[in-house]
């Protein structure tokens, strides 16, 4: 009898050992980090190389899911079979119409059957990313849709020439609205080589080119889950997290994504000046965009604070200098926070009968005072303290905590990095805004892109 | 002689001086508060209950002025150093002004609060309302107004609600028209400020990781010079159902996508059969699987979306909402998009949804509703909301239960009720030649308005 015990006991022990280390393999503990409001971020990675980011938040019994790839318009550029922009956007669509397994309409149906809200997806210059939230008890239901949609999705001529039509409308509602015509003038006369010059969405010309073949080569390629960040927030137990991670995601294989290293834009020289009519401008627009590092540079919390300083409130810079001065009907000033360098922008509306260069001269020379050092402290602490207010406000929700952390991650590598931007920001002293202001804002580093109304208007 | 003279005077400068009241302080009926123990930041709302019904006739968007201007300085501070003084302490106040109630906001960092309070309390009860102020707001104001002409969607919206609510003050948005702004007195503003700033006529509201006693406590010692008394009731409100179908066209030439909205009256937020038209709705138009997405944009491909829903021009209020049915297709696909949504809305109104439509609703919407309580913001708007409009705010037990009490011929009755595709109006943004043609097609339209400038009264 002991005898059996005793082999029976070893049985027991070897078969747990192995279960343990099975689990040991499947996923790996990469860090664990507090956040300002006590909420505490697990990082862990899948053996398949797919990354996840858990956050339990037991104060609501919901959660909100979000994956991230760090493809966007950018590399498909970059990708040489394809060469467009605008499939990353279209395929976005496609991630919507239906699998092998469910069908058209089925994935958004569950979901809000469910009881999930805000379900989308975006793509932009570096990702895309797909999102929803939903009650707690769903939570293996979005597992298994959104691991099955990364891997298994139906590609069909019909429906893809269908949302073709949708993004037809898209671009054409894009190029009615003049605001975001403007944004388009300008990234692509302010980029001449940099694939940061292509609109996300595309041209009429290459989406009408576009195939399925395209699309399916763009998923296989790039839809991998090494090549894809799981951010889960919310009402979640972190082993169950892990377990159904593994469960739905686990077996998907690894695959090499290609990484091509983006063409460097050559130094900018001498201003640029582009100006367009647009049918729905009713007023003429200015907006003004100096190169800028990428979101891994030393001078970005710098170029934050200016921003804050230029544009943010009432007490801002621009508000007084521009608005308050009835020139403008607004201003705003911000800089990107992306992979790659890109840009400082300032955009403002100019009232009627007012003259475009004595705005873009206000402009300049308020300017010329942040690099001769012309900055209170009584501004910056302003700046800063606005600054919080805006990232405190941010981190409040799910969503907001999950963006942030989303972006921050496809754009730097680091999850956490605008939380540092902001602590480096804190210790930003007015040398560093002369300092950096004199770098940046030159005007051989300037493109200006002007909308006007059409004549007569 | 002397004496009499000083006296009178002495008068006279009481009467002119701002409101004298007994001490205020802020019982628990007029205090309500939601927890939210992550919370970096706090968010106080100071409620006035009167808004823009209260708005002399011919002097459209004087309470929005009156309010907006209190955030133009103080008795101790210029506008420039109320600004900077509240930006400083990383804190924002803002004003939004309703038909039926005016939100004071304050939104700070929690390191701030007090500072932060004692400055709202100096904001709202100490306003400077200095006369060469009035001017540059009335500007600003101007100024965004006319920047929304750029903005096909916002005049579309303008016009809806001008045509449906004609003969009332509903017709008016909250801002106002320039015309009415513009005659506008600054005697008008002083006085429209101290006629409703009323210790009666106003309610606070809270969402802190302080508590709640200690944040009562501050804001009561601030507030302790509320001028005290009642404001004036809101004129009573008399809708006129339309007659037959009008259409509305705002010339715009050169737009890629042709926006169009359908709309009717609606129904007050006590209704009895809210809950069922609102259940229904989500089938029909309120959800990216709904009967109107599916048709225009899955199944043909015409639009980007298309959503139908009662929130569009307000939420309902204690007087009658609205209806509209939205789209923005193609300007090639206007036509077919427009018909089709005539064709959707005359099936809706007679016969109502389909068994699997009303499960589908139903089943979302129950598991969804928990979604209302995830923040404590949202519960506070919701309860504000009740207070205001007497709109019920249900637990998830109750909602779930009445939404499970809802049936088919419940929805066909209640649709049928609400429902009048027969006398509907229709506006339009676009070619009034491509637009009349597709007018024509319409059943019951015998003319077409073209209305130049949406922005004029």
């Amino acid at each position: 009898m002991p005898r059996i015990l005793i082999i029976l006991t070893f049985l027991f022990l070897t078969l747990t050992a192995c279960s343990t280390s099975q689990t040991k393999e499947n996923y790996s503990k990469i860090n664990e980090t507090t956040l300002g409001n006590g909420l505490v971020v697990h990082e862990y990675r899948l053996a398949n190389g797919m990354k996840l980011l858990l956050v339990p938040d037991d104060s609501a019994p919901v959660f909100t899911y979000q994956v991230w790839f760090p493809v966007g318009a950018a590399a498909e550029k970059m990708d040489k079979r394809l060469n467009y922009t605008g499939l990353a956007h279209l395929f976005e669509h496609m991630m919507f119409r239906g699998t092998q397994k469910h069908p058209d309409g089925a994935f958004d149906q569950q979901l809000t059957l469910a009881g999930g809200v805000g379900m989308n997806a975006t793509t932009w210059i570096d990702r895309t990313n797909y999102y929803q939230s939903l009650p707690r008890e769903s939570l293996e239901l979005v597992f298994e849709l959104e691991a099955d949609r990364m891997v298994n999705l139906a590609l069909d001529e019909k429906l893809f020439n269908t949302e073709r039509g949708a993004v037809f409308g898209e671009l054409k509602m894009g190029d009615d609205n003049p605001s975001r015509f403007m944004s388009k003038l300008l990234w692509r006369t302010a980029f001449r080589v940099h694939p940061y010059r292509y609109s996300t969405i595309g041209t009429k010309e290459e989406l009408e080119r576009m195939t399925l073949a395209d699309a399916q080569y763009f998923y296989k390629t790039y839809y991998a889950p090494n090549n894809a960040t799981l951010i889960l927030i919310g009402d979640i137990d972190v082993n169950e997290s892990l377990k159904l991670a593994h469960k739905y995601y686990g077996s998907i294989p690894f695959q090499t994504v290609p990484r091509p290293q983006a063409p460097i834009e050559p130094p900018q020289r001498e201003l640029r000046r582009v100006v367009e009519t647009h049918q729905q401008a009713r007023n003429q627009m200015v907006r003004i965009g100096f190169h800028a590092p990428a979101i891994n540079h030393e001078d970005i919390p710098t170029l934050e604070v200016i921003a804050s300083i230029l544009a943010t409130g009432e007490g801002s810079t621009f508000k007084k200098v521009l608005v308050d001065s009835g020139l403008t009907s607004d201003a705003s000033a911000w800089v990107y926070t992306v992979k790659y360098p890109s840009l400082f922008v300032v955009n403002t509306n100019i009232k009627r009968g007012v003259s475009r260069s004595a705005v873009e001269s206000k402009i300049f020379t308020e300017l010329e005072k942040l690099k001769q050092g012309k900055v209170t402290q009584l501004q910056l602490e302003r700046a800063i303290n606005q600054m919080l207010l805006s990232e405190y406000n941010t981190i409040s929700s799910n969503r907001g905590l999950a963006n942030m952390m989303g972006e921050a991650l496809m754009s730097s590598d680091d999850y956490m990095k605008y939380f540092d931007i902001l602590a480096r920001a804190k210790k930003v002293s007015v040398e560093d805004i002369s300092r950096v202001a004199k770098k940046y804002f030159k005007r051989s580093n300037a493109t200006v892109a002007v909308l006007v109304p059409p004549k007569g208007r | 002689m002397k004496k009499l003279y000083l006296l009178c005077l002495t008068l006279l400068c009481i009467a002119l001086a701002a409101p004298v009241h007994a001490e205020y302080s802020i019982n628990a009926d007029d205090f309500m508060y939601e927890h939210d123990k992550k919370a970096l930041t706090t968010t106080v709302f100071l409620v006035l209950k009167s808004g823009s019904l209260n708005d002399p006739r011919g002097f459209n968007g004087l309470m929005n002025a009156t309010f907006q201007s209190i955030l133009r300085g103080t008795k101790k501070r210029s506008r420039s150093e109320h600004a900077t003084a509240i930006e400083h302490l990383g804190a924002d106040i803002s004003v939004d002004v309703g038909f039926n109630r005016t939100i004071i906001t304050l939104n700070v960092i929690n390191e701030n609060l007090e500072k932060a309070v004692a400055l709202l309390a100096e904001t709202v009860l100490q306003p400077a309302f200095r006369s060469y102020e009035l001017k540059p707001l009335m500007n600003e104001i101007e100024a965004k107004l006319e920047q929304m002409k750029s903005n096909n969607r916002h005049l579309l919206f303008r016009t809806l609600r001008r045509k449906i609510y004609a003969g009332t003050p509903l017709e008016f948005p909250p801002a106002g028209y320039p015309k009415a702004i513009r005659s506008i007195s600054f005697n008008q503003l002083r006085a429209q400020y101290w006629k409703f700033l009323k210790s009666e006529n106003v309610f606070f509201a809270a969402t802190s990781a302080v508590s709640e006693r200690k944040l009562r406590d501050m804001l009561s010692e601030a507030f302790a010079g509320m001028p005290t008394g009642k404001a004036p009731a809101e004129p009573k409100i008399a809708l006129k159902p339309q007659n037959g179908r009008k259409f509305y066209v705002i010339p715009r030439s050169g737009t890629a996508t042709t926006e169009f909205v359908m709309g009717q009256l609606g129904f007050d937020a006590a209704y009895k059969d809210r809950l069922i038209l609102e259940t229904a709705m989500f089938s029909f138009g309120d959800d990216y699987s709904s009967r109107a997405m599916t048709e225009l944009r899955k199944n043909k491909g015409w639009t980007y979306g298309a959503y139908a829903n009662y929130r569009y021009l307000d939420l309902p209020r204690r007087y009658g909402g609205a209806f509209a049915f939205y789209s923005f297709p193609q300007r090639k696909f206007a036509e077919n998009t427009i018909l089709k949504a005539v064709e959707l809305m005359e099936a809706y109104s007679k016969d109502g949804l389909t068994e699997t439509e009303l499960n589908y609703a139903k089943q979302s919407l129950k598991n969804s509703y928990p979604f209302q309580f995830v923040k404590a913001s949202t519960r506070l708007l919701k309860r504000i909301y009740q207070r205001l409009d007497g709109a019920p705010f249900y637990s998830v037990e109750e909602y779930r239960r009445k939404v499970d009490q809802i049936t088919l011929s419940d929805v066909k009755r209640a649709v049928e009720n609400m429902h009048k595709p027969k006398s509907m109006v229709f506006v339009a943004v676009g070619d009034p030649r491509e637009l009349r043609k597709v007018a024509e097609k319409i059943d019951g339209i015998s003319k077409v308005t073209i209305i130049k400038d949406p922005m004029r009264r």
